[in-house]
């Protein structure tokens, strides 16, 4: 987004604050200390790093029984996991176009949030997700701006049947995530990149069934997106584009202090252009997770995750990859293990400590030119710390 | 009908049964909704809907606000397990996910009983909870089947 742009949501935000009688303002602030041994995931020189930062504020005005207006402005600093800086995360009115004794369905018209899988839509708010750092197989820091939220509009819904629950959204739209200031193309196409790399559109859908006690969880989440990106004469990546095809199976059990958590994801980017004009190929990758929480009081919390990632679902293990460009082969995937503890000082103070035991460095960016200078290491490990309050 | 002499004695033990059960429920949590609520029993999922945030108005069309005490409060850890039957964490969750995804906002929660049914005395569209012995005439119990 461009200042300017950043300017004009801002004020409307200020305008509508004190306009709105029946407002609702909320919000979260967590600061941590980060931890890699190597393979620059959050600074390049590695070591113990404040770039950890998110700070969140929304308010919600409720115009009527059927109207709402609501925003969220975000600042993160994630070091290399994504641009630093202020985001618009959403800025939505809401209208509730139908309900009944089983359902409702509302429309949204503005930017909103995708819950695309269990964790995305409120991803940057410690409050709502299960670690410091998500599974990066479902939940890439790296493409964290293209998939979160839209600019369009999107229906969603319940309905209550009579073995469950459906929650729905349905959403069409673009990603604002890929101008100056927020430097996207290099993350995805590496720093030769010169050029505008945008979204021509985006449609999401999503599809959760959830059993009358809400001890169990499944959905599917699917997207499919247009990318470009066009060259200005000086680039190292030629003009081009990416169709994206990815979808998301979830499953969540919970029962008492018990919950166990599996996602899987797939993507498939069909490329063309980028690395030399007539160049086309099709990039499948995917993975998975398993996770089990574990509550031994109200306050205090386990978690013990497995995390997969595949650049390429032919290859694996990375040897073909490997064979043909002479880099490692474990540039092409990523096996994390990790364990993590939160505890909640009050209801609204959290602190939270994990270990991250990493094979490979397919999280890393960027995405289609690998730095193997910089991601030298097969074996890796990350720590995290984190406070956050939210009010 | 022809009515049957009863002895007394049955029926005297039945009254002290009933009085001493009255005193032992004085803790028990009921469902309350403003005054102004149009609805007297909820189904157990009805209950869940309205907690979860899924329902968002009540029959009338009137909007739905969730009470609540903070999260660590005895008698809010009490209403999840027993009448919510869920686990407060995943309460937490959705109400989370429900403000900072967009979806509306977030229940309006309180440190003290006190402050609680004032809330739910003033607030149109109020649901929360209480203990028996907290009712008073500006709030209204709910039958939760």
């Amino acid at each position: 987004m461009t200042r300017s742009r950043l300017w004009w949501w801002s004020s409307l935000w200020l305008i509508l604050a004190p306009a709105a009688a029946e407002v609702g303002v909320h919000g979260f602030i967590a600061q941590g200390a980060i931890y890699t041994d190597d393979n620059a995931f959050v600074t390049d020189d590695n070591g113990w790093s404040a770039a950890i930062t998110e700070v969140g504020t929304n308010l919600v005005w409720q115009a009527d029984s059927r109207w709402f207006v609501a925003g969220q402005l975000i600042y993160l600093n994630g070091g290399n996991r994504y641009p630093d800086g202020i985001r618009v995360d959403y800025l939505l009115v809401d209208y509730l176009l139908f309900n009944n004794s089983v359902g409702d369905v509302h429309v949204q018209l503005g930017r909103f949030k995708n819950e695309h899988g269990l964790y995305r839509a409120s991803r940057d708010v410690p409050a709502t997700q299960p670690s410091i750092v998500l599974p990066q197989s479902v939940y890439w820091d790296m493409y964290r701006d293209q998939t979160l939220n839209t600019d369009g509009i999107s229906g969603n819904g319940y309905r209550r049947l009579d073995w469950g629950y459906l929650d729905w959204q349905l959403s069409a739209g673009r990603t604002d995530a890929f101008s100056d200031s927020m430097p996207q193309t290099v993350w995805v196409l590496g720093d030769g990149a010169k050029g505008d790399y945008h979204e021509k559109w985006v449609v999401q859908g999503s599809l959760f069934l959830t059993s009358p006690a809400h001890d169990l969880t499944g959905g599917i989440s699917l997207l499919r997106s247009h990318l470009e990106f066009d060259a200005v004469p000086g680039s190292l990546v030629n003009s081009g584009s990416a169709m994206v095809s990815e979808g998301i199976a979830s499953l969540r059990y919970s029962n008492g202090s018990v919950e166990v958590t599996a996602e899987y994801i797939y993507d498939d980017f069909k490329l063309s252009g980028l690395y030399f004009p007539s160049f086309g190929t099709v990039v499948k990758s995917d993975g998975y997770y398993l996770q089990g929480r574990y509550w031994l009081n109200e306050r205090a919390a386990l978690l013990v995750r497995y995390d997969h990632r595949n650049l390429d679902r032919n290859d694996r293990d990375g040897e073909t990859f490997a064979a043909a460009t002479g880099l490692p082969a474990w540039l092409r995937y990523s096996h994390d293990w990790m364990v993590g503890v939160s505890y909640e000082l009050s209801p609204d103070w959290l602190l939270r400590a994990e270990w991250h035991a990493v094979e490979g460095a397919a999280w890393l960016p960027s995405h289609l030119y690998p730095e193997p200078q910089l991601h030298d290491q097969k074996y890796w490990n990350l720590f995290a710390l984190q406070l956050s309050w939210q009010f | 009908m022809e009515m049957r002499r009863r002895h007394p004695l049955p029926m005297l033990l039945l009254f002290l049964l009933i009085w001493q059960g009255g005193s032992a429920v004085a803790d028990e949590l009921v469902v309350v909704v403003n005054g102004g609520v149009n609805a007297e029993r909820l189904s157990g999922r009805d209950l869940l809907e309205l907690f979860s945030l899924r329902k968002g108005q009540w029959p009338d069309g009137q909007p739905v606000r969730v009470l609540a005490l903070d999260k660590d409060h005895n008698l809010h850890q009490r209403f999840c397990r027993d009448l919510l039957k869920l686990a407060s964490y995943r309460l937490e969750w959705f109400w989370s996910r429900h403000l900072y995804a967009g979806f509306g906002g977030a229940p309006q929660r309180f440190d003290s009983v006190e402050a609680l049914r004032t809330a739910l005395a003033v607030t149109p569209g109020a649901i929360g909870y209480l203990q028996q012995e907290d009712l008073n005439d500006q709030v209204k119990a709910l039958v939760v089947e």
